[in-house]
């Protein structure tokens, strides 16, 4: 086969590889491969400080929730027990049924 | 400082039922762009449903017939090549137009990263300016916490139903609130077991698509974003004294799939509720980097208001801890739990008390998270249950993974009946929603050998 006969596309994939497979480095994004834990792949640990801030951001609402408004759980949103005592009367209700349940379409 | 993330305008939603999309359905809401694209390969290897095809060095292109439209790619591309479908427009037309009033439904997770977008460290909380500054900009708060707690009412007692129903029970009497009431659970016992959640419009896609066999494992609650829809146009429509059709209800969350979700033709139920034709319960989606670019473009950055003076607890405001954390992965079980907690064991707790801290269920960064949680019952429950303890056994999948590489093996447990589970907490998103394909762009920091190699790819 001569040179010739190769698609530009194809030798520079090849030319890729090639270079991959001299690199004695790391390569992070390029030589990825899968793994089962996306959090151990280079791709997921580059986004972990991301991931970690804004799951700390969340926690810490959590708790301001709690110390402000003193509402930890669900049932105890004041504006919740009025939504169901004006409105949908309580959970599973036909109302609820109506409006907060729904169901799902396979797509094959 | 966040990254900018190149969109193009939404239409309509396709006219006729095509492949994997009903009619109504927007597709292609995740698109690559063939002209930045040098083909390196970071796509294909976050995407949890193997929808992206071209070989390294090659332009790569999304099966939209397997897309679920989570926005992963997109996120993680160094180069920018992947684009988002944008309502931006719409929603300031609407905006511009006295007669409507604008409800702006803000998901949890949208308080933790939009900060980013004008300048705030990640994770800077941002809830009373955020509220301040879409007011400022003519909307109307629904806050998405407070559908999420109505999501917790629903799903936690609908789990509670499959639990006492799966025990042999007929009835089951519910107290909330001072008040007594007994649910008719014998039809359950036909809901199999586990129960999944249902929030995550990625995951819900996922198993349309891949596992229909699982579709009955699922909660029928829907999502906080639709039932936000759905209340707000109803209810809401009561409360505000306006009439439903002139509330227009825009979706700001940090997810792409959720534009997708909106458009789903089931969701019209207020307007079915109500009677009234061609009303849907949510009318339009932006993402958290939608909503910054709004607020730019109106000259509003929140960054400069106070965080606490807006923050008020008033109807469709207030939330509960349990559900701002919705925005993580083991969130949305966390709150479940903290709900059944009390209904069976009719304690509680302290806000600030660490009982209600459920640390073994939050996903970090853990790919899953799976915990038994012992809950003493209550004496009523004792005897109906015959025991003085309950052992909830609960599961939380952390990002589907790539080519379904976290999630599979849970689901083929439960369609092989092996699964050991009564709840299982299914996020789309590794970190969950915080992680979420809506959500600020950052740049992708590249190794100088990823630029010589991709400069190469990039000369073709």
């Amino acid at each position: 086969m001569s040179i010739k006969s190769l698609s530009r596309r194809t030798f520079l994939k090849l030319a890729g590889a090639g270079i991959v497979a001299l690199s004695f480095s790391k390569p992070s994004f390029a030589g990825d491969t899968k793994q089962n834990n996306f959090f151990e792949t280079d791709i997921g640990k580059a986004r972990l400080k991301l991931i970690q801030a804004r799951q700390a951001g969340q926690y810490k609402d959590d708790k301001i929730v709690r110390e402000k408004f003193k509402i930890a759980a669900s049932h105890e949103n004041p504006m919740i027990k009025r939504f169901y005592s004006e409105f949908a009367h309580h959970p599973l209700s036909e109302v609820s049924e109506n409006l907060l349940h729904t169901h799902y379409k396979a797509r094959v | 400082m966040a990254s900018k993330v190149k969109t193009f305008r939404g239409d309509g939603g396709v006219s006729s039922e095509i492949g994997t999309y009903r009619a109504g359905e927007l597709r292609g809401i995740i698109k690559i762009n063939e002209a930045d694209c040098v083909g390196c390969d970071t796509c294909k290897k976050v995407c949890p449903s193997n929808a992206i095809s071209g070989s390294m060095g090659e332009k790569h292109s999304i099966n939209v017939d397997k897309c679920i439209n989570c926005g992963q790619c997109l996120l993680n591309c160094p180069f920018n090549a992947i684009e988002q479908m944008s309502f931006v427009d719409k929603v300031l037309e609407k905006l511009n137009d006295k007669k409507t009033k604008v409800v702006a439904i803000i998901a949890p997770a949208v308080r933790v990263a939009i900060g980013e977008e004008f300048g705030a460290e990640p994770g800077t909380l941002t809830v009373g300016r955020l509220w301040a500054s879409l007011e400022k900009g003519g909307f109307f708060i629904y806050d998405n916490n407070f559908a999420a707690d109505q999501t917790i009412l629903e799903e936690g007692t609908e789990l509670l139903a499959k639990v006492a129903a799966h025990a042999g029970l007929k009835e089951l009497p519910v107290e909330l609130w001072g008040k007594k009431i007994t649910l008719k659970i014998e039809e359950f016992a036909h809901n199999p077991l586990p129960q999944f959640t249902s929030c995550c419009p990625a995951w819900v896609r996922y198993a349309e698509i891949f596992y229909p066999k699982i579709l009955p494992y699922l909660s029928s609650a829907k999502s906080p974003q639709q039932m936000s829809g759905a209340t707000a146009k109803t209810y809401g429509a009561k409360v505000w004294g306006i009439k439903p059709e002139n509330i227009y209800t825009v979706g700001v969350m940090p997810c792409t799939a959720k534009i997708f979700e909106a458009s789903r033709p089931e969701f019209d139920s207020a307007g079915k509720f109500l009677k009234k034709s061609g009303m849907r319960d949510v009318d339009a989606v932006l993402t958290t980097r939608d909503l910054a670019e709004l607020l730019k473009r109106k000259g509003i950055d929140p960054m400069k208001m106070s965080e606490d003076a807006g923050r008020k607890p008033e109807l469709f405001k207030s939330y509960s801890g349990g559900a701002t954390i919705f925005g993580t992965s083991g969130g949305v079980m966390e709150a479940a739990v903290r709900f059944a907690f009390h209904v069976l064991s009719g304690q509680s707790p302290q806000a600030m008390s660490p009982q209600w801290d459920f640390k073994s269920v939050r996903g970090f960064t853990k790919p899953i998270a799976s915990a038994t949680i012992p809950v003493p019952l209550k004496q009523e429950y004792q005897k109906a249950f015959g025991t003085k303890e309950l052992q909830i056994k609960v599961c939380v999948v952390n990002g589907i993974g790539t080519d379904g590489a976290h999630l599979k093996p849970i689901v083929e447990d439960v369609i092989a009946g092996k699964s050991p589970y009564h709840f299982i907490e299914v996020m789309n998103c590794p970190g969950g929603c915080i992680n979420g394909g809506g959500q600020p762009k950052h740049e992708i920091e590249l190794s100088l050998w990823d630029q010589l190699f991709y400069a190469f790819f990039k000369t073709k």
